[in-house]
C-alpha cells in the first residue's frame, strides 16, 4: 500500500545495531526512576501547572463556546418554525460554524506556537491555545447536542412569543443539561493531556520538564515524569466518570 | 375568590446537602479560580499596545499565502505524508487495540494477571500523549515519519483498546452463553460472537479517532516526525510567514477532508 | 380578540407540494370572548386549524385575520407580540422532564418577562402563588414542586391546561385537552377551563374527540372532515344524525362519555359548585 511506503515504514530500523545500543542505553536509564524528594516536589508543581493550564483554558473555552453554539443553533431559528430559514439568519449561523471549524482544525500545538510569538513563552500561550481550540470543539459538540435533542419545548416557547434566550434556558437547556455537562467534563480530561504536550513548546508544566530531561538524556527523570503523567490522567479519569455518573 | 389563607406547599430548601452534582460544580468552580490565580497569566499584557501591534502585524503577514508551484509541490508531498501517517497509524492501532481489548476485557474466562497487565499497558499507552511517544521513538529510530506513525499507533492503540474493551464487556453476555453452550475456546467466542456484534461501534470509534489523528499527525513533525508539522516548524522558525500561512491552510483543508470522509462513512454505517 | 378566516387553504410542512391539503377553503368567524368546539374524525384537520390560528403554520391561500391583523404581514416584533397574546396547548404538552412543575407553568409568562427576570425565575421561582392557584383549579395543588417526569400522562396534560391560567393571552387554543383523562377528571378539567375562560373573557377554541362534551359544554360546535368545514352550528342544532354523517365510516371514534342529564348530577365532588380557584 502506498501509504506504508509514504511513511517510510521500516520497523526493522529499530533493530539496527547502533540504534539498538542507543535504545538499550536509553531504556536502561529508565531504571531506576528518579525518586529524590526535590525532583518529586518539582514534578508536583509541574503537575499542578499542567492541570491549571488545562482548567483555565477550558474555562475560557466554555465562556466563548456557549454563546457561539447558541447563536449557531438552528433550533432557535424563529423563521424555521414556519418555513425556510431567513437568509440573514442562515448566513450568520453558517459563518459561526465556519469560524468554529477553523478554530478546531488548527492543532493546539500550532496555536501555541503562534501565541508564543505573540505573548512570549510561559503558561499564557498554553492557556490561550487550549481556549481557542476547545472553543471550536465544544461549540460544535454543543451545537450537535442541542439540535439532536428534543426541541419541542423550545419551539413551543418561540411560537408562544418568547425570546430566543428564553427558549434556550427554559427549553433546550433543561432537556440537554446532563449531556452537555457530561461531555464537557470528558473534554477536560483531554485538555489535561493537551496541556502536558504544550509544555514541549515552552508553555510550562510536565511537558516542558520532560523536554528538558530528554535533552539531557536523563532517562530516570523521564520515567518518573511518565509515571506522574499516568497518575494524573487516571485521577482526572476518575473524577470525570464520577461526575458523569452523578449526573445521570 | 376564596384564596386568602390558602398557602401553596412549601418549596424544597434551596440548598440540598446531598446533591452530589452541586458539590462537584462548586469544586470545579474553586478549581477554576485557583487555576487562574496560581498561573499569574498576566492576560492584561495580552491587550497592551505592543502585544496588539505584534498580533496585528502577525495577522497581516499571514494573509499572503505562498503559492509558487515549487512550494505547492513540496506542500502536497508533506500533506500526503501526514495523511499516510494518520491512516497507517490508526489502522495499526485498531488491530493492536483489538488484541489488547480481548486480553483486557473482563469476560467469563479471563485470568486476573493477564487482565491486570493488559489494562496497565492500555493505561500507559493512553496516558502518554502521541507527541511524547514520538519524541521518545525518535531517539531510537531517528527523524522521519515512521517515528510519528508508530507514536500515533501506540497512543491510539491505548485509546481504542480501552474503548473496544468497554464495548466488548457490554457484549459479554453473548460470550458467556457461547462458552457454556458450544464449549468453544475464549478466542473463538470472541471472534465469532462478541466481535460481530460490536463491529459497527468499533468502526465508528476508529473513524472518529482518525479525525483526531490527522490533527495529531500534522503536529508530530514539530518534534521531527515529518509531514506538515516539520515544514511548519521550519518555516515558522525562519519567520517566513507566507509559507506558514499556506501550511496552515493546508492543515485546515486536510482536517476538513478527513472529518467529512469520516462523517459520511459513519453515517452510512448507521443505516 | 376576533378571529377571521376566509377561504383558507393549508398543507403540512412535511407533505410534498402536490400532496393533499390539510385544510381546504375554510371560512370561519369567531367573535371575541366566545367558546367554540371543533369536532371531526381523524385527519379532519382539527390540529392544523389550531396551528394556523397559533401562527405555527403558514396558510397557502386565503385570508387570515387575528385581532384585526394578518399575522404574516406583521414584522418580526409584531408577530412576536401577537404570539404572546395567543396561548396554544398541544395535545402532548411540551414539558422538559427534569423541570419542576412550578417552572414549567411559569414558562407561560415568558413573553412578558425580561431576560434577567426569566433567569431569576429559573433560580428562584417567582410565580409559586399563581402556579398553585392554577393547579388547584385542576385539583393538583400538591404537585407544585414536583418534577415533571414524576407525573402521569393525565397529570401532565392537566398541567398543559393549567399553563393557560398563567398566561395573559386573549385567545386559548386547546388541542384534545381530555385525551389522557378519565371521565371524572375530564369533566372537572373542561369545567375549570370554561369557567376561567368565561371569567377572563378570552376566546376559547378546543378540538375534541369527546363529542358529548362538545355538545353539552360549548355553545357553538363546528364539524370538520377531510379539511373541509361540514357544519357550523349552535349546540342545540347538532343532532345525532349530523354527527353520524360527519363521522361516517369512523363511527368507532365517536366517544360516548357517560355524562348525566345535568352537570350537578354527574359530579360527586362538592367542590364543583365553588369558585374555580379553591383547593380542598
Amino acid at each position: 500500500m502506498p501509504t506504508f511506503y509514504a511513511v517510510e515504514f521500516k520497523p526493522w530500523v529499530f533493530l539496527e545495531p547502533q540504534n539498538l545500543k542507543v535504545t538499550a542505553n536509553f531504556l536502561g536509564d529508565f531504571f531506576p526512576p528518579v525518586f529524590q524528594s526535590e525532583f518529586l516536589l518539582l514534578l508536583l508543581k509541574d503537575a499542578w501547572t499542567t492541570i491549571a493550564i488545562a482548567t483555565a483554558g477550558m474555562a475560557l473555552a466554555l465562556v466563548f463556546s456557549v454563546p457561539l453554539s447558541i447563536a449557531a443553533s438552528s433550533a432557535l431559528s424563529v423563521s424555521s418554525l414556519t418555513g425556510p430559514m431567513h437568509p440573514v439568519g442562515f448566513l450568520v449561523r453558517q459563518s459561526i460554524r465556519w469560524l468554529l471549524i477553523v478554530l478546531r482544525s488548527i492543532p493546539e500545538l500550532v496555536w501555541a506556537l503562534i501565541f508564543v510569538r505573540v505573548v512570549g513563552l510561559g503558561p499564557a500561550a498554553g492557556v490561550l491555545a487550549i481556549a481557542v481550540t476547545y472553543t471550536g470543539m465544544l461549540g460544535k459538540i454543543y451545537g450537535e447536542i442541542l439540535e439532536s435533542g428534543d426541541t419541542q419545548t423550545s419551539r413551543a416557547i418561540l411560537v408562544g412569543g418568547g425570546g430566543r434566550l428564553q427558549a434556550f434556558s427554559y427549553g433546550l437547556l433543561p432537556q440537554n443539561a446532563t449531556e452537555l455537562l457530561s461531555y464537557s467534563v470528558y473534554r477536560w480530561e483531554c485538555a489535561i493531556r493537551s496541556s502536558a504536550v504544550l509544555g514541549f513548546v515552552g508553555a510550562g508544566g510536565l511537558g516542558q520538564q520532560m523536554d528538558a530531561s530528554m535533552k539531557m538524556f536523563n532517562g530516570g527523570e523521564v520515567a518518573t515524569i511518565l509515571m506522574v503523567l499516568m497518575l494524573l490522567v487516571a485521577m482526572a479519569d476518575q473524577i470525570s466518570s464520577w461526575m458523569r455518573r452523578a449526573v445521570q | 375568590m376564596k384564596t386568602a389563607g390558602l398557602a401553596p406547599p412549601t418549596p424544597p430548601s434551596m440548598i440540598r446537602w446531598g446533591c452530589g452534582i452541586c458539590w462537584g460544580m462548586a469544586g470545579l468552580a474553586v478549581l477554576v479560580a485557583l487555576s487562574f490565580w496560581s498561573l499569574d497569566l498576566g492576560l492584561h499584557r495580552l491587550f497592551s499596545g505592543a502585544a496588539l501591534e505584534r498580533m496585528g502585524r502577525f495577522i497581516l503577514e499571514l494573509s499572503r499565502p505562498e503559492v509558487s508551484a515549487d512550494f505547492l509541490h513540496k506542500l502536497g508531498q508533506a500533506a500526503f505524508e501526514t495523511l499516510a501517517m494518520s491512516f497507517v497509524g490508526t489502522l495499526l492501532a485498531a488491530v493492536a487495540g483489538l488484541v489488547l481489548a480481548f486480553l483486557a476485557s473482563d469476560g467469563p474466562d479471563s485470568r486476573p494477571t493477564i487482565l491486570a497487565l493488559s489494562r496497565l499497558l492500555l493505561n500507559l499507552l493512553r496516558s502518554v500523549p502521541d507527541l511524547m511517544w514520538a519524541a521518545l521513538l525518535i531517539i531510537s529510530s531517528g527523524l522521519g515519519p515512521m517515528a510519528g506513525t508508530l507514536a500515533l499507533a501506540l497512543h491510539t492503540a491505548g485509546v481504542l483498546g480501552r474503548l473496544f474493551a468497554d464495548a466488548s464487556e457490554n457484549a459479554a453476555d453473548h460470550e458467556r452463553a457461547c462458552l457454556r453452550l458450544a464449549g468453544a475456546s475464549p478466542i473463538q467466542c470472541f471472534l465469532y460472537v462478541t466481535l460481530p456484534s460490536i463491529i459497527p461501534q468499533l468502526l465508528s470509534y476508529t473513524l472518529y479517532r482518525w479525525e483526531n489523528n490527522i490533527r495529531a499527525a500534522s503536529v508530530l513533525g514539530v518534534v521531527g516526525a515529518g509531514g506538515l508539522g516539520q515544514m511548519l516548524s521550519y518555516h515558522m522558525g525562519l519567520f517566513q510567514m507566507s509559507e506558514t500561512s499556506s501550511i496552515l491552510i493546508t492543515m485546515i483543508l486536510l482536517v476538513v477532508l478527513v472529518d467529512s470522509v469520516s462523517y459520511v462513512t459513519r453515517r452510512n454505517l448507521m443505516r | 380578540m376576533e378571529i377571521l378566516l376566509e377561504g383558507l387553504d393549508a398543507r403540512h410542512r412535511a407533505v410534498a407540494s402536490d400532496g393533499p391539503k390539510a385544510l381546504q377553503n375554510l371560512s370561519l368567524r369567531v367573535q371575541a370572548g366566545s367558546h367554540l368546539a371543533v369536532i371531526g374524525p381523524s385527519g379532519a384537520g382539527k390540529t392544523s386549524l389550531l396551528q394556523i390560528l397559533a401562527t405555527g403554520l403558514r396558510p397557502l391561500e386565503g385570508r387570515l385575520s387575528i385581532g384585526g391583523a394578518d399575522p404574516w404581514t406583521l414584522g418580526g416584533t409584531g408577530l412576536k407580540r401577537l404570539r404572546s397574546r395567543i396561548f396554544y396547548a398541544p395535545q402532548v404538552p411540551p414539558l422538559p422532564p427534569r423541570q419542576r412543575v412550578v417552572t414549567a407553568l411559569s414558562s407561560a409568562r415568558l413573553p412578558e418577562l425580561s431576560l434577567a427576570g426569566s433567569i431569576l425565575n429559573l433560580i428562584r421561582p417567582q410565580f409559586a402563588q399563581q402556579g398553585y392557584q392554577a393547579l388547584c383549579a385542576f385539583d393538583m395543588g400538591e404537585k407544585l414542586w414536583l418534577r415533571v417526569d414524576r407525573l402521569s400522562g393525565g397529570e401532565r396534560q392537566r398541567i398543559g391546561l393549567a399553563k393557560a391560567f398563567m398566561s395573559s393571552a386573549q385567545v386559548w387554543l386547546v388541542d384534545e385537552p381530555l385525551s389522557a383523562l378519565d371521565p371524572k377528571r375530564s369533566q372537572q378539567a373542561i369545567e375549570a377551563l370554561l369557567e376561567e375562560a368565561t371569567r377572563r373573557g378570552v376566546t376559547l377554541i378546543a378540538t375534541l374527540h369527546q363529542v358529548e362534551v362538545a355538545r353539552q359544554m360549548f355553545p357553538r360546535v363546528i364539524g370538520l372532515r377531510e379539511g373541509q368545514l361540514r357544519f357550523d352550528l349552535p349546540r342545540e342544532s347538532v343532532t345525532d344524525a349530523a354527527l353520524r354523517e360527519l363521522y361516517n365510516q369512523y363511527e368507532y371514534e365517536l366517544e360516548q362519555t357517560p355524562v348525566g342529564p345535568g352537570r350537578e348530577a354527574s359530579l360527586m365532588l362538592p367542590a364543583s359548585n365553588s369558585p374555580v380557584i379553591a383547593c380542598r
